[in-house]
């Protein structure tokens, strides 16, 4: 879905020869269409499967809510006392504060693994071991040390979205060809302006593909943390409710989480097909 | 044949690069050495169009690779204007096989590449760039991404960018190799006129020996196993060259000369 919009949005940068005909133009409206419609007829399928699933089979709103409920969940949560925004912001805020660190230190050792392959070999080996390891055991211990703040959090979705920003900028960097730095050495570029006019461009698509891991991961690593210990955030206020057996607002609060992540990654593609075009 | 025939000429003080008794070995993977190029003394003079010809595995690139600083040689000297070259210049151009532009830089961006890193005045280098855009024939490309243009085209942009920083040497290496053989002689023709706009010296590297001929003063025929020079042979047929030049009696015996030699 992506790769095709980059695309369209390339043509549509092209000179006003190549603007395609009117009959193209009508398809490519046709194209764009068609999958929209198809994606709403879905979505009111699965809400009215749903719906019928639980008078059908006669489940119980302390098992499965209805879509009704959920809704019902969400307005009070949203607009009628507005008891979800602070804990929404408070973890979203710890994701992106998470992501903004992470995703520094990521992008920073990438391009220094680029740069030294004697790096590299001395340090592959922990960088595989921290990569495998399951990061959110440390949850515990960190709460040992940091309390039940928001410190831990953002730690663990740093650490989330530290890797795949890593991988990516130390990837991308290595895309470089031989040709396109020797023509940077035959004329003398200094070692900054071969870092800014031909790496760092030339990771941009990977960096970008790796900031888009990095967003939905770190605020799953800003979530998975409320669960384990503290009194803010979505994810701890999910928890006590589900203790309740209030299942409409953990529903709400999942569909308030795919939202979230949804609109996130979005962001992130946006500026991919604004930055990344010419891959 | 062997070498003689290169240092049998009497060094001239035009010569702007030398290559003095140069030998180049590579150690191969798993043992062994690989003998590129076997004390090559080669001597190109300013302002001339040379070719290296020959199969490959016969050095030329490596010859190439040589001059532009970008490798040192086993053995002997390489030398620019009389001094021994250690690193790479910025009076010695590189074009090269692939046109090499960055996909993410519009095709004015890249000819003005190396005016950003040499550190021209932006609105000189734009001007420049492009004139030079209108010389290789890709007026009004400018705006374009180097994924929109044909291989030829991008080709061009390549060869525009090698002359933004105005080096007096450039060294070409095989730069129509990967092309159509109508779309190369072409660009061989649009190569000839921006030669002769700037009189730079080109050294230019190809395994077409009617390329060669076509656009050279001088044709360099090399051998492989281990790389040397066979014969250097100047090309005495009237500068301006076109189609005619091709039809010419001593343009097909050029041709025919260079392969025997060849095939020696």
């Amino acid at each position: 879905m992506s790769t095709r919009d980059s695309e369209a949005s390339a043509i549509s940068t092209l000179g006003a020869d190549q603007q395609p005909p009117q009959a193209a133009r009508r398809d490519g409206r046709r194209a764009k269409i068609i999958p929209l419609v198809g994606s709403v007829a879905v979505l009111v399928s699965i809400l009215v499967i749903w719906h019928f699933a639980i008078i059908v089979f006669d489940v119980s709103t302390f098992v499965v809510p209805s879509p009704m409920d959920t809704v019902e969940a969400l307005r009070q949560g949203l607009f009628v006392n507005g008891s979800y925004w602070p804990e929404l912001w408070y973890t979203l805020r710890n994701a992106l504060i998470g992501l903004a660190l992470g995703g520094l230190f990521g992008v920073l050792l990438g391009t220094v693994l680029a740069a030294s392959a004697m790096t590299e070999r001395i340090l592959h080996p922990f960088l595989v071991a921290f990569q495998t390891f399951p990061k959110v055991a440390i949850v515990p211990i960190l709460t040992v040390w940091f309390g039940f703040g928001a410190t831990p959090k953002i730690i663990v979705a740093a650490i989330l979205a530290f890797f795949p920003l890593m991988v990516n900028t130390y990837t991308g960097m290595l895309a470089v060809l031989r040709a396109e730095y020797e023509l940077m050495h035959s004329l003398r570029a200094s070692r900054m302006q071969i870092f800014f006019k031909l790496k760092l461009p030339r990771a941009v698509p990977a960096i970008l593909a790796g900031l888009e891991l990095a967003i939905v991961y770190s605020l799953l690593g800003a979530v998975t943390a409320e669960f384990l210990g503290g009194s803010d955030g979505l994810g701890h206020l999910s928890q006590v409710r589900a203790s309740f057996l209030d299942t409409p607002t953990v529903f709400a609060i999942l569909v308030i989480f795919g939202l979230l992540g949804t609109a996130l990654y979005e962001i992130v593609s946006l500026v991919r097909r604004r930055f990344g075009y010419w891959q | 044949m062997n070498n003689h025939a290169a240092t049998a000429d009497v060094p001239a003080p035009e010569a702007i690069l030398e290559a003095r008794q140069v030998t180049q070995r590579y150690s191969l993977r798993g043992g062994g050495e690989l003998l590129a190029l076997d004390h090559v003394n080669l001597e190109i003079k300013r302002g001339q169009f040379v070719s290296l010809v020959g199969p490959s595995g016969c050095g030329k690139t490596t010859l190439l690779k040589l001059f532009s600083g970008l490798l040192r040689p086993t053995e002997g000297d390489i030398r620019f204007n009389e001094s021994v070259i250690e690193q790479p210049s910025r009076e010695i151009g590189l074009v090269f096989q692939q046109a090499v532009l960055f996909p993410w830089r519009t095709v004015l961006k890249n000819v003005m590449l190396p005016a950003e890193i040499v550190g021209l005045a932006p609105g000189e280098a734009r001007d420049r760039a492009e004139e030079l855009l209108e010389l290789v024939g890709l007026k009004g490309f400018g705006s374009k991404l180097p994924s929109e243009l044909s291989g030829g085209m991008q080709q061009r942009v390549a060869i525009a960018r090698s002359f933004m920083h105005d080096p007096s040497v450039l060294l070409m290496d095989e730069p129509f190799g990967a092309l159509d053989a109508f779309t190369r002689e072409t660009l061989n023709d649009s190569l000839l006129d921006i030669w002769e706009k700037f009189q730079k010296t080109v050294v230019f590297v190809t395994h077409s020996i009617e390329e060669a001929v076509y656009l050279s003063d001088v044709v360099v025929m090399m051998g492989p196993r281990p790389g040397r020079i066979i014969d250097i042979v100047d090309i005495d047929l009237p500068r301006r060259r076109s189609e005619e030049t091709r039809d010419d009696r001593r343009f097909v015996e050029y041709g025919r000369d260079l392969r025997r030699l060849l095939n020696h």
